[in-house]
């Protein structure tokens, strides 16, 4: 594949995912301006190593990869000062309980979380954007549902 | 509860946790422009890459160029040296030869070289040129300052040159007396370097016998011998006593030690051309007494200054070095010794063990006993602090 095919690809993965982008890298990063330049640094490392990438594994992955190596680098306060807000609108168990939950995860826990529900990726693409096999995927997001859901209940017990 | 039952709300929490994001912050064009400054950066970084490449070559080939000069002009084992009548070949520490240049007034004049030895310092070439033919060769003591290159004479001469036939005429500006004789011949430094003995060519009765004279032509000094036809003195290292032969050059000769008072004359053995070791302990001399073997049966004999064999010698003629062996000479240490036959050169340990051929020829090519000049190989003094 051509360098410049590759570059038309990486535009056009930013072009229609770039909300996603710098939501999963807020979630890291914890401040907005943060993501946005780790967006920008991320997407700039994947034109720029666009020759290493030869075809391996899937794009959208790695420019993932990309993105959330930057995200990792820019990150100044942990990511649970996210938590919190008000309450939601249905009331209930309260939606800021679960984000809570949500904060608390492991870093691999939330990051496949993040990826999966926000970014919509595949199995394969959070491994690639990750590093990690797709089984590990699969039984990362396992977990953090079991542990999101035992909040659920527990909240409702 | 199924796990669809709180999916929504894992959906809220997240959109609660981080709002979604509208495209209006998208800007492609910025991240491009983040791109090419990196870009630009790692041409220059290539380019200085390049440029590194290219003076470490430059700077490989510099060290090369200067490491064959040094090994053309230091003279390394193995390059041949043929005898320049305008230079001398001496050996340093390790054994190589590197040439010593000599002022010469012409250089086919400087041909006739009778002795030579190098200061203790290492800083001075004292040769004796003997006059040979016509009167075209200064006969007399030639000292060089191999440092500064200034050379003087004793006696002190003049010289001319005389048209059409341009040979060169040399007029003494004081008496050529001064060193005893006509034609000194082999030259030993005393251990200082303040003094120099030789022999004289030719001897009378009134002459016979060791000369010293300082380089600066004062402190004219004969020890006289009993011995007739002294030839080839060494100092001993405590500047008291010489070891030298007598008899005839290149025939029948002893090897004998005295005082420099010319007291307690002492025969060693029959033989020539002795070299008293630098620790005081050890005579060598080349053994020449077997009979009609001639030449090729010369061996190098190590013995006490009182006469006793160092070497284990089960016949007369047995001895260390190469067969051939015409003179030798102590490294400065002591460790090594320096021996030339006819056309080669020879280094071997103090004991005679481990000897090695160098590939140079000789000083003299064999032509040194026909005039009565062979010459002792010259050492290199090292430098101090080095130890072999």
């Amino acid at each position: 594949m051509d360098h410049p095919d590759v570059w038309s690809q990486i535009e056009s993965l930013y072009r229609a995912h770039f909300p996603q982008f710098v939501r999963v890298a807020r979630a890291i990063t914890g401040d907005r301006e943060s993501a946005l330049e780790a967006v920008q640094e991320g997407f700039a490392d994947a034109l720029r190593n666009a020759t290493q990438w030869a075809g391996r594994g899937p794009l959208e992955g790695w420019v993932w990869r990309c993105v959330v190596n930057r995200a990792r680098k820019a990150r100044r306060r942990p990511v649970v000062e996210l938590s919190g807000g008000e309450p939601s609108s249905n009331g209930g168990p309260g939606d800021s309980e679960l984000g809570t939950r949500l904060a608390a995860l492991p870093e691999r826990q939330r990051l496949v979380v993040f990826l999966r529900y926000f970014a919509d990726l595949e199995y394969r693409e959070i491994g690639a954007a990750l590093g990690i096999e797709t089984g590990t995927v699969s039984a990362t997001l396992h977990a953090a549902h079991t542990n999101l859901r035992t909040a659920f209940e527990e909240a409702h017990a | 509860m199924s796990s669809i039952d709180w999916m929504p709300d894992l959906a809220a929490a997240l959109d609660e946790l981080v709002p979604p994001e509208d495209r209006s912050r998208a800007d492609w064009l910025d991240v491009v422009g983040r791109v090419r400054p990196r870009r630009r950066l790692e041409l220059g970084q290539r380019r200085g890459l390049r440029l590194a490449i290219v003076v470490a070559v430059l700077l490989l080939l510099l060290a090369g160029v200067a490491t064959a000069t040094y090994l053309l002009v230091r003279g390394p084992v193995g390059r041949v040296l043929p005898l320049v009548p305008h230079a001398f070949p001496v050996l340093d520490a390790r054994g190589h030869i590197r040439e010593i240049p000599r002022a010469c007034p012409r250089a086919q004049f400087c041909g006739d070289v009778s002795g030579a030895a190098l200061s203790p310092d290492g800083k001075t070439l004292a040769v004796s040129t003997i006059e040979f033919g016509a009167r075209s060769t200064f006969p007399g003591l030639h000292f060089t300052d191999l440092k500064s290159g200034v050379d003087w004479r004793i006696p002190n001469v003049r010289w001319r040159e005389v048209a059409p036939l341009r040979t060169i005429e040399y007029v003494f500006r004081d008496d050529e007396r001064r060193l005893g004789c006509a034609a000194p011949i082999y030259l030993s430094w005393s251990p200082t370097g303040s003094s120099l003995a030789y022999t004289c060519r030719g001897q009378q009765i009134k002459n016979r016998g060791i000369w010293t004279i300082r380089p600066d032509g004062t402190g004219l000094h004969l020890t006289p011998t009993h011995a007739v036809r002294a030839f080839a003195p060494s100092w001993s290292p405590d500047g008291k006593r010489f070891a030298f032969a007598s008899g005839e050059i290149g025939g029948h000769s002893s090897v004998y030690v005295i005082d420099r008072d010319g007291r307690h004359e002492r025969r060693l053995g029959a033989g020539a051309f002795p070299d008293w070791s630098p620790d005081g302990k050890t005579i060598l001399y080349t053994a020449t007494g077997c009979g009609d073997a001639g030449l090729s049966s010369w061996r190098i004999r190590l013995v006490t200054p009182d006469g006793r064999g160092v070497t284990p010698t089960r016949t007369r003629c047995a001895g260390v070095g190469p067969r051939g062996s015409e003179i030798a000479s102590w490294s400065p240490d002591g460790s090594r010794i320096a021996v030339e036959t006819t056309n080669r050169f020879y280094v071997m340990n103090a004991n005679g063990a481990g000897l090695e051929r160098l590939r140079q020829k000789s000083y003299t090519s064999g032509i040194g006993l026909l005039f009565g000049g062979l010459i002792r190989p010259l050492w290199q003094p090292q430098p101090k602090g080095i130890r072999r």
